[in-house]
């Protein structure tokens, strides 16, 4: 149930149901479903056991792959890198 | 307006058209309510233009309650007010409560200058909510009397009216949440 506790609720066509119970069928469950009832929701399970759907694939957005640069600096003309430049000098 | 007339035939399913309404109405506080059903907008038919859609939801930690009416004495009156061209609808409930119990007498303490909600289901189990986002269910008085009766054989109990102001009466055809509302 979402949005409200296990409980009682006066149904559009089936009158009083106690959510509490254990024993509601699955046929009453899809039919209030189906009707918009707003305190129902449905599992990726019940889905596919009523439905045959397969489960809707969850992609949730990852860490960027690399790190933003700091902003430029005023100096335009020096180069800035992420990587590290080695310098080599004359002994 | 786009509203398509239709034939009005006698229509009684099953043969059925009982007066009176159920021995329970609902209420809550009208300041309670989450979110309301939606009135018809630009209905195309006849029985659209009377229908509410969606349901009635109750804040977090809020929900309806039942109240018991004796038999026979509940109504749900409509009643056509206003001037020409200003026309509209008050409905009535009109219900005896039996007995002078702290838990009515307390209803009625809260219940007279507040904002309600009810809704009143007749015989043939058709809802009628009385309130909406903008209008409350009120107050009006008891008009068969609060109180003990004269007689031994009198009817000791609370009586009360309630009314809502509407443009048009609709049905309601959503559920009436008697548990809490939770978060989510």
């Amino acid at each position: 149930m979402i949005g409200i506790r296990r409980g009682r609720v006066i149904t559009p066509r089936h009158g009083e149901i106690d959510f509490s119970r254990d024993d509601i069928s699955i046929e009453i469950c899809q039919q209030l479903y189906e009707e918009d009832f707003p305190y129902l929701a449905i599992t990726e399970e019940g889905k596919k056991e009523l439905y045959g759907a397969e489960p809707d694939l969850v992609v949730s957005e990852s860490d960027p792959v690399f790190e933003h640069l700091p902003p430029a600096e005023e100096n335009p003309d020096e180069l800035k890198t992420s990587i590290p430049i080695k310098r080599k000098y004359k002994k | 307006m786009s509203i398509e007339f239709t034939d009005i035939n006698k229509n009684l399913p099953n043969g059925e058209n009982m007066g009176g309404i159920n021995q329970k109405v609902y209420f809550g506080f009208h300041a309670d309510v989450a979110s309301w059903p939606t009135k018809p907008v630009n209905p195309l038919t006849l029985e659209a233009n009377a229908t509410l859609t969606g349901d009635l939801t109750m804040k977090t930690g809020k929900r309806m309650f039942e109240l018991y009416i004796t038999d026979d004495t509940g109504e749900f009156n409509i009643e056509t007010v206003g001037e020409v061209d200003a026309k509209s609808f008050v409905q009535h409930l009109n219900f005896f409560h039996p007995g002078l119990q702290k838990k009515i007498l307390g209803f009625m303490n809260a219940a007279k200058n507040d904002n309600l909600v009810f809704i009143v289901v007749d015989a043939e189990g058709q809802k009628y909510l009385m309130g909406d986002s903008m209008r409350p269910a009120t107050y009006q008085g008891a008009p068969d009397g609060n109180g003990t009766g004269k007689e031994t054989a009198a009817r000791k109990g609370m009586s009360a009216e309630f009314t809502y102001k509407t443009a048009n009466n609709h049905v309601y055809g959503g559920s009436i949440p008697l548990t809490e509302s939770v978060s989510g």
